[in-house]
């Protein structure tokens, strides 16, 4: 292209300039033609001069005698007029023909003066002086004549040039018309030339680079010419060295991605600066599996939706900390899209990105690892109650039923007035309910071990069903209380010990017996879940139900809100279930009331006998 | 585009340029001071023009005044002429000045020293060889070409010949006198056998037979007079002195100029030397011996 662009500006340079030299030339040409045609005008005017002149020499020849004859001195300056006439003739170029005619014109002139100052001069008789006075007058004539055929000539000649002149000066005209027209053309001619020389190449370059702009990295650009075509053949390279750097960016986000995205905790990206602070800009699917929402959910909300009241209060705290660059480890409770709170470690920093600061946070759902603390805790707990519970109850067994045997041989003697028989009879009834709480305490402590049996359990419940509600005072007049059995009657034995779910169901039903103060409906139903191979039992109740505030501690031991319970029924009932394999859920009904949900598989035996 | 038009306007400026002639100023003309010299038709009035003017030209230099040449048809006219025309001076033939300073009282000032050293100049009486004549005897009734009558070779001589040998009245003598008014044409009149006698100066007469070899070839010399001092400067009485001396000494010392020596040489002359009126007592004498008496001639020709 650049050398097409200097021998195209080196052409039409040498063309102007040859226009330019041509036009010089031109109007060089004219103008000296144009000088010739003035020198030859003034030939003419000078001979014409000349002409005038010798003509009035011969007047003054004419007139000399006459009383209108001039002076001599008139004559001399007539006659030197004439010679200076003829002289400027010499002053111009000519030919040797016409330079010869002069020179024949001076001499001639010569004679004429010499026959002038001849008549001038002489004195003598008539007839002599009218001689000398006819030849000069001759020789003047003569001159006349001479000048006359010169000035013909001339004209001839004049006309002759004149015409060539102006001829000469049209077609200079013409050419020079045409070539100050024909420059604009031939200019824009070029410039359209070149404008499209380089439109076209850069065009193909603005269209590949747009093509390569909305992702075709496999567009290539045509064969192009000259320099355009090594900027295609660099664009070309850069195009396949950009597709194989692409490739290997997508390889390592596909990478990273992987790892983002199948990675078990949740990870977030959350905005640390700006009007989006806290703002959630990146999460995975563990993420959102881990509250409950979608990807796309998580990506409208601030990091703080998702913490619990308190922890959402110190997050702006733990986000200056970051800021600081502190990596900060800890737990905190995190509340699930349906509200339920979990509990979450944290691991996260700060994270900067085209300065712009974020933090990068790895969320681990730590609720079965604080479970299995809590049941280990809980074990514990029950170990040492146990231990305590069974030392107690033993060292305080035997001196109880010492004073129990004393109290009984007591109010069996006669002198005993029956006032105080019956006081001592009060304090038998209250010993035996001593010994009754040590059973439990002892029960609870260290549960026997469950001997299993194939058993029906629509069987034991209806049994702790009418045991509970039939001949006791929690189904009476005053307060009525309607059962409702929702049986599967295909439900598959399962092993069990049958006294310990009696003792199960027993407790919950004198629980929702107790709830029922003034009455109300009972409602027992049992399934079977065949996938999981599990037997649910729901017993609900529409009793007053359970405080919010008091529905996680319910199977805690010691805990109760009867004014006479000893807080050790629901956690023996917790602790026998959990003994066959099953669990035990406890929930406030829609409408009134509370539901207990079992359910125990039906090949709990191993893991049972494990517990 | 634009480097053609720029050419053609850079082109068509410099030929405006080139081709613009100083258009002359006229200069005005102011009434300067001239001093008008005369000349008298020792040959062709033209060429007497010419042939005096490089010299007028150089005084005009030397004396920073410019001089005016103002020729004459007739020796006879200068004496009438020289207070009439307002002339500061001319200059004068010897017998023309003999008679204007005896009528006019002028001063002669210098007269030039020809190459070949003379001052003076003699006349000449000559005929054709083919004509047979001779003697003043053979002259009667030809045609006889005089000069002037103001002219010591064209007329002083001829008279003073016929005188000589017995002619009183030359007119009835002659079959024709004439005055050809120039010593050039009284020599060609005789060479082209227009008059059979004819009488000039030696030195225009050996000046043209330098360029006319048929004058020594056809015609021979009869009778010379004595010799008269050459045609000189002389000016009016009451010209400024100092300007006199001025042109005196601008003539005197013009051989000692490059371009004084020159002129001179074309002009035919060494140097100018001093001249007085005494130089002139031969042609006064010469004028009796014609029988010419200064005081009451006629100078003007018939």
């Amino acid at each position: 292209m650049k050398k097409k662009v200097i021998w195209i500006l080196g052409i039409s340079s040498l063309l102007s300039l040859a226009a330019g030299i041509y036009i010089i030339i031109t109007i060089q040409k004219t103008t000296s033609e144009l000088d010739n045609l003035i020198k030859l005008h003034q030939v003419e005017i000078l001979r014409e001069h000349l002409l005038i002149r010798i003509k009035r020499v011969q007047s003054d020849l004419g007139l000399k005698g006459t009383r209108y004859a001039r002076g001599v001195d008139t004559i001399v300056t007539d006659v030197t007029n004439m010679e200076g006439a003829v002289d400027v003739c010499f002053d111009c170029h000519h030919t040797p023909t016409v330079l010869q005619r002069l020179r024949d014109l001076k001499s001639h002139i010569g004679e004429y003066k010499e026959a002038l100052s001849r008549v001038l001069t002489i004195r003598a008789n008539e007839v002599r002086l009218e001689g000398e006075e006819d030849a000069a007058f001759k020789t003047g004539e003569d001159l006349i004549r001479q000048i006359d055929t010169m000035i013909a000539i001339t004209t001839n000649k004049l006309t002759g040039k004149t015409e060539s002149a102006l001829d000469q000066i049209a077609h200079t005209k013409i050419i020079l018309f045409v070539l100050v027209a024909s420059g604009p053309f031939l200019a824009a001619g070029l410039g359209f030339i070149f404008i499209r020389g380089f439109t076209k190449p850069v065009g193909a370059l603005l269209n590949a680079t747009r093509r390569l702009k909305g992702g075709d990295l496999d567009f290539r650009v045509a064969a192009l010419k000259d320099e355009f075509g090594e900027v295609a053949e660099s664009f070309n390279e850069m195009a396949g060295s950009l597709k194989e750097q692409m490739y290997k960016i997508e390889e390592s986000e596909k990478r990273y991605r992987a790892l983002f995205e199948r990675a078990g905790d949740a990870i977030f990206i959350i905005d640390a600066e700006g009007e989006n602070r806290l703002r959630i800009v990146a999460a995975n699917q563990a993420a959102a599996r881990m509250h409950g929402y979608t990807v796309g959910e998580l990506l409208g909300l601030k990091i703080t939706d998702l913490d619990s009241p308190e922890a959402a209060e110190r997050a702006p705290q733990r986000v200056e900390r970051m800021l600081k660059g502190e990596w900060i480890h800890t737990e905190i409770l995190h509340r699930k899209k349906d509200g339920i709170v979990f509990p979450v470690e944290i691991s996260a920093g700060l994270l900067e990105l085209s300065d712009h600061k974020y933090v990068l946070a790895f969320d681990r759902d730590i609720s079965e690892r604080k479970e299995a603390e809590e049941a280990l805790q809980r074990v514990e707990q029950m170990r040492v109650v146990g231990e305590l519970a069974a030392g107690l109850a033993h060292e305080i067994k035997n001196p109880l039923t010492g004073i129990k045997a004393s109290m009984e041989v007591l109010s069996e003697e006669a002198a005993v007035p029956e006032e105080d028989r019956k006081i001592l009879m009060k304090v038998v009834g209250e010993i035996k309910r001593i010994e009754s709480l040590l059973k439990d305490l002892l029960n609870f402590a260290r549960p026997p071990r469950p001997q299993f049996t194939s058993v029906n359990i629509n069987k034991v419940l209806n049994t702790a069903l009418a045991f509970s509600f039939q001949n006791t005072s929690l189904s009476s007049k005053s307060r009525p209380v309607a059962i409702v059995r929702n049986f599967d009657e295909h439900l598959p034995e399962l092993m069990a010990d049958p006294q310990q779910l009696q003792q199960v169901f027993m407790n919950i039903l004198l629980n929702a017996g107790d709830s029922m103060a003034e009455g109300g409906t009972l409602m027992a139903q049992t399934s079977y879940d065949e996938p999981g191979r599990v037997i649910r039992i729901n017993i609900s109740d529409t009793g007053k139900g359970i405080e919010q505030k008091e529905i996680d501690k319910i199977f805690q031991p010691f805990f109760t809100t009867k004014p006479k319970g000893t807080g050790l029924g629901l956690a023996i009932t917790k602790r026998l279930v959990e003994q066959h394999g099953g669990t035990i859920k406890v929930y406030n009904n829609e409408g009134k009331g509370a539901t207990f949900e079992l359910s125990i598989p039906l090949s709990q035996a191993r893991e049972a006998r494990q517990a | 585009m634009f480097r053609i038009f720029a050419a053609v306007f850079v082109c068509l400026a410099l030929t405006a340029a080139c081709s613009r002639k100083e258009t002359p100023v006229p200069q005005k003309t102011v009434e300067e001071k001239k001093l008008v010299i005369g000349l008298i038709p020792e040959e062709h009035i033209f060429d007497q023009l010419d042939r005096y003017k490089p010299i007028a030209d150089y005084l005009s230099g030397k004396i920073g005044m410019k001089i005016v040449l103002k020729v004459l048809p007739s020796y006879g006219n200068i004496i009438d002429n020289f207070v009439s025309s307002g002339m500061d001076g001319a200059f004068f033939g010897s017998f023309t000045y003999t008679l204007a300073h005896a009528k006019l009282g002028v001063e002669v000032l210098a007269r030039p020293k020809s190459i070949d050293g003379t001052s003076t100049y003699h006349g000449l009486i000559f005929v054709r060889k083919d004509s047979g004549i001779r003697t003043a005897e053979d002259m009667k009734g030809k045609r006889f070409a005089f000069v002037d009558k103001a002219t010591t070779a064209g007329y002083l001589l001829p008279i003073e010949y016929f005188c000589k040998h017995g002619i009183r009245n030359y007119k009835a003598y002659l079959k024709e006198a004439y005055f050809t008014g120039t010593h050039e044409d009284a020599i060609y009149d005789v060479l082209n056998k227009k008059a059979d006698v004819g009488a000039a100066k030696n030195t225009v007469y050996e000046r043209l037979a330098k360029e006319d070899p048929r004058i020594n070839r056809d015609l021979v010399v009869l009778e010379r007079s004595p010799d008269v001092p050459e045609n000189g400067l002389a000016v009016r009485k009451d010209l400024d002195k100092t300007l006199k001396e001025e042109l005196k000494d601008a003539l005197l010392s013009m051989q000692n100029d490059p371009e004084g020596a020159k002129i001179l040489a074309a002009f035919g002359a060494r140097r100018f030397i001093e001249t007085t009126d005494r130089d002139y007592k031969s042609v006064a004498d010469y004028a009796r011996e014609a029988g010419i008496n200064l005081s009451t001639y006629d100078y003007m020709n018939e």
